[in-house]
């Protein structure tokens, strides 16, 4: 496996 | 040593190579990437910094520096999205 540097691609809050 | 541990068990589902993490009492999604969500993993029982660090090198046989600081920066941010804390 390729390494990529671990990252939060994204976060939100949600109404679900 | 500091470690770090998640807050509590979150819901992980995989969605085209990312994977949410879903935290049903604050309402919020946090996508990873495929090595965030493999120190995620690792996380579920409490880990020190070194102890993630070596995991990925192992795992992805990669050297140098530059994990260590990657690492750092992650757990920093799981920790402001509210689903790390420090465990001693």
């Amino acid at each position: 496996k390729v390494y990529k540097k671990p990252e939060v691609l994204n976060h939100q809050t949600i109404m679900t | 040593m500091t470690s770090y541990k998640c807050r509590q068990s979150f819901e992980k589902v995989e969605l085209d190579g990312e994977w949410l993490v879903m935290n049903t009492d604050a309402y919020t999604v946090t996508t990873l990437n495929e090595v965030g969500s493999f120190c995620w993993d690792l996380l579920q029982e409490q880990q020190t910094l070194s102890e993630i660090v070596d995991a990925v090198k192992n795992k992805y046989a990669v050297q140098g520096e530059d994990v260590q600081h990657d690492v750092k920066s992650f757990v920093s941010n799981l920790i402001k999205c509210g689903l790390l804390e420090h465990a001693g």
